[in-house]
C-alpha cells in the first residue's frame, strides 16, 4: 500500500548572520575612511611641492579661503584630475559664500568682519595648484587688505 | 511463552544491557518529546542584509581617499593695509624668477643661477646659505622675493616657496603677479 503521507518538506535556509557581520565591518570601515566633501573644503588638486615642508593642519581660529578652478568645460573626472592643466579661477569660496573674481572687495570685508570677531585669526589659503598665479595674486592682495597677517598656504603633506 | 521470557530473563542478555549504558525504558511523554524537532526562534536577516549591501555599495562608490593636506606658514605685511611695495624690502634681496614656457613648463632663475627644476633651486639656496661647510652668501634672514609670470601656475609658486623654506630662509616674499 502506497503511503498517503507527503514526504517531510525541509526548508533549506542560508545562515546569513556571519555574512551580515562581515558586511557591517566593511560598512564601518568605509564610513570611517570616506572623506565627505564639505562646503568648506571643496575637492581640488592642491600643490605637491618637492620634499614638502608642510605641517599638520590645526583647526582652531582659522578661515579657509578656497580658490576654485573653472572646470566647467571638463566633463570627466579623469580630465578634471589632470595635473598638467592651466586653469582660471572661477570663484573664491569662504564657508558657503561664493565670491566672484570681480568682487574681491567683498572678500576683504568678510575677512575684516572675521578678524573683528577674533583678532588672532589666521587664514588657510587653499588654491588649486593649476590656477594661474595672476588669479591667485589678487586673492592674496585682498587678504592683505583685510590686515590678516598670518596666512597658511595649503599643500600636500610629506609622504 | 513470551511472558515467561519476561519473567525469567536470560542473565547473558541483562549483562549486555548493562554494558551498553543506555536507557531502555522511556515513558510515552518522553517519546513524544523526542519525536518532535525543537522549533528554534530565528530572525529573518535577509532584508537587513539587502539594506546593508545597499549601504556598502554606496560607500564603495563614493569613497574618495583624500591625500593629506598640510600648510606652509607665511606672514603677510601688516599695518599699511596694502601689499608690500618694492621699496620696503632691503637692498640685497635674492630674486627668484619663474618664467612660463607655455602650459605648465617653466624656467627658473635665482640670482645669477638658472636651476633646471625646484630640486636644483633648493640645492642652490641651500649651498649659498650658512650651512655645515661655513657661512654662505645669503644669511637665513636674507630676503627672498619670488617673482612669477602671470601664466605660471600656483603649484610652481608654492614649490619655489617650499624650496626657500626648506633651505631655512626666514624672509620669503611674493611679488605681485607679473612684477
Amino acid at each position: 500500500m502506497a503511503s498517503s503521507k507527503k514526504p517531510n518538506k525541509s526548508k533549506i535556509e542560508l545562515n546569513v548572520t556571519s555574512l551580515l557581520d562581515v558586511v557591517f565591518q566593511l560598512i564601518i570601515f568605509f564610513l570611517l575612511v570616506t572623506n565627505f566633501s564639505s562646503a568648506e573644503l571643496p575637492e581640488m588638486v592642491v600643490p605637491q611641492p618637492v620634499e614638502p615642508q608642510s605641517r599638520e593642519l590645526r583647526d582652531e581660529k582659522r578661515v579657509v579661503v578656497n580658490v576654485i578652478a573653472d572646470m566647467e568645460h571638463l566633463k570627466s573626472k579623469k580630465e578634471r584630475a589632470n595635473p598638467d592643466l592651466v586653469l582660471s579661477a572661477k570663484a573664491v569660496r569662504v564657508g558657503n559664500d561664493n565670491i566672484l573674481p570681480h568682487e574681491y572687495n567683498r572678500l576683504t570685508e568678510l575677512l575684516e568682519a572675521e578678524k573683528e570677531k577674533n583678532p588672532d585669526i589666521y587664514i588657510n589659503l587653499r588654491a588649486d595648484a593649476r590656477i594661474k598665479y595672476q588669479e591667485v595674486g589678487p586673492v592674496i592682495k585682498a587678504i592683505t587688505m583685510a590686515k590678516v597677517v598670518r596666512v597658511n598656504m595649503i599643500s600636500e603633506l610629506p609622504k | 511463552m513470551a511472558d515467561s521470557t519476561r519473567r525469567n530473563p536470560n542473565p547473558d542478555d541483562l549483562q549486555l544491557v548493562a554494558d551498553t549504558d543506555t536507557v531502555h525504558h522511556q515513558s510515552i511523554q518522553q517519546k513524544r518529546r523526542k519525536s518532535k524537532p525543537k522549533q528554534m526562534e530565528e530572525l529573518n536577516l535577509a532584508s537587513m542584509l539587502d539594506v546593508c549591501f545597499q549601504l556598502l555599495i554606496f560607500f564603495v562608490l563614493t569613497a574618495s581617499f583624500a591625500k593629506g593636506e598640510g600648510y606652509l606658514p607665511a606672514d603677510l605685511p601688516a599695518g599699511s593695509g596694502s601689499a608690500a611695495k618694492e621699496d620696503t624690502v632691503p637692498k640685497q634681496p635674492l630674486h627668484i624668477r619663474i618664467r612660463s614656457l607655455g602650459g605648465t613648463e617653466y624656467a627658473i632663475s635665482a640670482g645669477s643661477s638658472a636651476p633646471a627644476n625646484f630640486k636644483e633651486l633648493y640645492s642652490f639656496l641651500h649651498d649659498n646659505q650658512d650651512n655645515e661647510a661655513g657661512p654662505g652668501i645669503y644669511p637665513p634672514d636674507n630676503p627672498i622675493i619670488i617673482h612669477a609670470e602671470n601664466d605660471i601656475v600656483w603649484g610652481h609658486v608654492i614649490n619655489a616657496y617650499n624650496a626657500a623654506v626648506r633651505a631655512r630662509y626666514e624672509n620669503v616674499n611674493f611679488a605681485m603677479p607679473g612684477k
